[in-house]
């Protein structure tokens, strides 16, 4: 509180108390101030100024409550009351001083003078009895006795003078000391009446007290304050501002800083009556800077997370909701920034939801581990019906400085294009590989067949090579002596004969690699196996055997006729060929729909194959019994025509007790 | 003369041919035929070491591609045989054609020659003169 201020400080009421009980009181109250000269020792004033008499004061001196005039220019003539006035500020003692009367009719008065703790003295008046008896002492002790409860009011009133007093100073100290700027502002115009150091600091150079708020500070009225200052005065309701920008210079640097305040503007009433506002605001510039600064780093983050090459958004909370997201980030999502931004992850993309990715999310944030993942195939609103995304990315879980989880980011790139190109690729290559394969088994095969076919083909001409000499070496002899030459004869036909049917076996095998997928055609297994069964029915009668067929009747295969009858008609045959001696034929032909196709299954009680025998029965010309009549051909082709149609033949064989070929045909 | 020679062909014209030859030049005192390598293996069985009875062939004459047990096969068991058994014979492998891996693998056994057929006089005149020290008359 200023010094120079008489009012009472807002919603103290012992102040406006002492004030009403002033008002009323009969007896003479003041409070002077000495006055010195400049360049004097205060105790070497040498005059008092009034700065409040009471209505009584008033009437004794012959005043205003507020005069102007000093206790000398009033009364010259009471210069041995500075004496008085003086021994009562050194020694803390009341000092009193008999002021005559003015004139034979006036009253004289003792005055009592006592210093207060500001290095002012309160003024109170008693009526000398003896000068007076109807003046003002009787009356006073005239109303002490009709009420001495006044007394006591009065005692009680000058204490609590002395008390708001204290309070007062002490109330003034801390204001004079707080950073907290502090004002107060008086009337409808805002009369700037109090300001505290902290408050003069911020507009260094300016008459400040005294004069209209509006006038010293155009910072105010330019962010439209009087217009709140009026209505606070106006309405009694507080108003709260928040980071005021006010560009201040100070001594230590003289260009204008920017600073903020928080700042309230609250009415204060005297006697319930709002008679100004008082301001109190502090500085919260430090916050606000760092508030700044943080936003602008935020932004640039943002702005960094933007043009960053991979997408990235940001989860925060129980409900990953999405902070950030970038740019590259909605070209996958494929959604706008609105529809995904405060919104949890659930809401915002139900369909990654739907596909476990907020499970993946509740890992993260449980465990605190990073979660990897390579070429995810993910599925996204966006898509087509037979589309799918692949997507490498990251869910890091972020943590502050106390190593607190505060949020999950997810760092993504789409790698859809790169997976698709290498499914195809290695599609491209499965295919290659296989046709690889196919090529190699085709030239192995060729390799086989031109080694084989040329021993087959050699074989015979070699044998007509030397039968032709030994023919020649023959036919020199004397006619008596060329026993040899029917049977060179002979055999000659025999070599010429077998050469013509390896040349027919052969075209026969060629034939078989050029067969077609046209000539499939759905195919009763039974009709097939009972034709075989006819033609082959005269070896079997030969043999003595019998052939126990089972194959339902409705059993279809979609196959090559012709290739299916060889099939049947080489393991048949094969079958009865190669008959265990000690006993009688038992061949028995079962074939079965399986859910790959259609097996074909024929077991034999015949001579049986060693393992290491096993291995070359599906080669060409090989034949592994000597004692009957066979090209070597046979299952060889048997496992061609499988090969080529996706087929196979397999064969589980015991010497000497029989075989079984098992046939898959494919569907 | 050689005690005996066996042929080895499941090939009659090949075993009529080469007999004839034989039978001409008058090299050996028997001429034995077996029709794969099971039966060639059962005749040395027999025959070696020779016995009154029968004589242990000094030559085999043999052929690869022969149905029951082919020219390696039989190799390979001949091999097991105990050594007085084999000590007295040379093989020579006598075939239509051989590819470059079958001759690799005749070489890893106890092949002394290779002939490709037919067999001639000349053919069987070095075979003679490289393990037998015989010289065929002119």
């Amino acid at each position: 509180m200023p010094a120079s201020s008489s009012a009472a400080a807002p919603g103290v009421s012992t102040a406006d108390d002492l004030i009403a009980l002033l008002d009323v009181s009969p007896a003479a109250m003041g409070l002077l101030r000495p006055l010195h000269a400049p360049g004097t020792h205060p105790a070497e004033f040498t005059d008092l100024a009034f700065d409040y008499l009471n209505p009584a004061a008033q009437q004794v001196i012959g005043l205003p409550a507020r005069p102007d005039a000093t206790w000398l220019t009033r009364l010259p003539t009471t210069g041995w009351l500075l004496e008085v006035c003086r021994t009562a500020l050194q020694t803390g003692e009341p000092g009193h001083y008999e002021l005559p009367p003015a004139g034979p009719d006036e009253p004289g008065y003792r005055l009592t003078f006592r210093a207060v703790s500001d290095g002012r003295l309160l003024m109170g008046c008693g009526v000398d009895v003896a000068m007076s008896p109807g003046g003002l002492v009787a009356r006073m002790r005239q109303l002490a006795t009709e009420s001495g409860e006044l007394r006591r009011q009065l005692a009680q009133a000058e204490t609590a003078a002395q008390a708001h007093e204290w309070e007062r100073e002490s109330f003034y100290q801390v204001f004079e000391q707080t950073p907290v700027i502090v004002g107060m502002l008086r009337g409808p115009r805002h009369l700037l009446q109090y300001c505290n150091p902290a408050f003069r600091e911020l507009f260094p150079g300016r008459e400040l007290t005294g004069h209209y708020y509006a006038d010293v500070s155009p910072e105010i009225v330019a962010h439209g304050l009087i217009a709140e200052l009026d209505a606070v005065y106006a309405t009694g309701r507080t108003f709260y501002g928040t980071e005021l920008p006010v560009s201040t210079a100070s001594p230590t640097s003289p260009v204008p800083q920017q600073r903020y305040f928080d700042f309230s503007y609250q009415p204060y009433r005297v006697n319930n009556v709002i008679v100004g506002v008082s301001i109190f605001a502090y500085d919260v510039t430090g916050q606000v800077l760092s508030r700044q600064l943080r936003e602008e780093q935020q932004q640039q983050l943002v702005a960094l997370f933007d043009q960053s090459p991979v997408a990235i958004c940001l989860f925060r909370g129980s409900d990953y909701v999405l902070e950030i997201v970038n740019s590259l980030m909605l070209d996958i999502l494929q959604r706008p920034l609105e529809k995904l931004l405060s919104q949890p992850f659930a809401a915002a993309l139900p369909e990654l939801a739907e596909q476990g990715l907020v499970l993946v999310l509740d890992e993260v944030r449980t465990s605190g581990q990073a979660y990897v993942v390579q070429e995810k195939a993910l599925r996204l609103a966006h898509h087509g019906p037979e589309e799918t995304g692949y997507y490498n990315f990251v869910y890091e879980p972020l943590r502050d400085g106390e190593g607190q989880l505060t949020g999950i980011v997810c760092v993504a790139t789409e790698v859809t294009e790169q997976v698709l190109a290498r499914q195809q690729l290695s599609l491209t290559n499965e295919r290659l590989l296989l046709a690889n394969q196919q090529l190699t088994y085709t030239n192995a095969d060729l390799d086989n067949f031109i080694y084989t076919a040329s021993h087959d083909l050699k074989a015979p001409i070699s044998n007509i090579e030397a039968l032709v000499t030994a023919l020649r070496e023959d036919l020199l002899l004397p006619p008596p002596a060329q026993t040899d030459v029917p049977a060179l004869l002979d055999l000659m036909q025999d070599a010429v004969e077998r050469f013509k049917r390896t040349i027919d076996q052969l075209t026969d095998i060629t034939k078989l690699q050029k067969a077609h997928a046209s000539q499939l055609a759905p195919l009763r297994m039974a009709a097939i196996v009972e034709d075989v069964r006819l033609d082959l029915a005269p070896e079997l009668v030969a043999a003595g055997g019998e052939l126990l067929v089972d194959v339902p009747a409705d059993l279809t295969v979609v196959f090559a006729e012709k290739n299916l009858r060889s099939i049947v008609y080489n393991l048949l045959s094969n079958a009865i060929k190669y008959r265990h001696p000690a006993r009688p034929v038992q061949v028995a032909l079962r074939a079965r729909r399986t859910t790959g196709g259609v097996t074909l299954e024929v077991r034999d009680n015949g001579l049986g194959l060693t393992p290491a025998q096993q291995p070359r029965v599906f080669d060409m010309f090989q034949r592994l019994h000597d004692h009957v009549e066979g090209s070597g051909l046979g299952l060889y082709m048997v496992k061609k025509i499988l090969d080529n149609a996706g087929g196979r033949v397999e064969l589980s064989s015991e010497p000497g007790v029989g075989s079984v070929f098992s046939v898959e045909l494919p569907t | 003369m050689l005690p005996a020679i066996l042929l080895v062909d499941d090939d009659p014209t090949t075993n009529f041919l080469s007999t004839r030859l034989l039978n001409r030049l008058g090299v050996s005192e028997e001429i034995v035929v077996a029709l794969n390598g099971a039966e060639a293996l059962g005749q040395l069985q027999q025959r070696c070491p020779a016995t009154a009875d029968a004589a242990c062939p000094a030559l085999v004459l043999l052929d690869v591609n022969m149905p029951v047990m082919d020219g390696f096969e039989f190799l390979e068991a001949y091999q097991q045989l105990p050594a007085e058994t084999r000590q007295h014979t040379v093989i020579v492998m006598l075939t239509t054609s051989m590819l470059a891996t079958d001759r690799q693998r005749a070489e890893q056994l106890p092949v002394a020659g290779f002939l490709t057929k037919p067999l001639t006089r000349e053919k069987l005149a070095a075979i003679l003169q490289q393990h037998f020290g015989l010289v065929l008359p002119e």
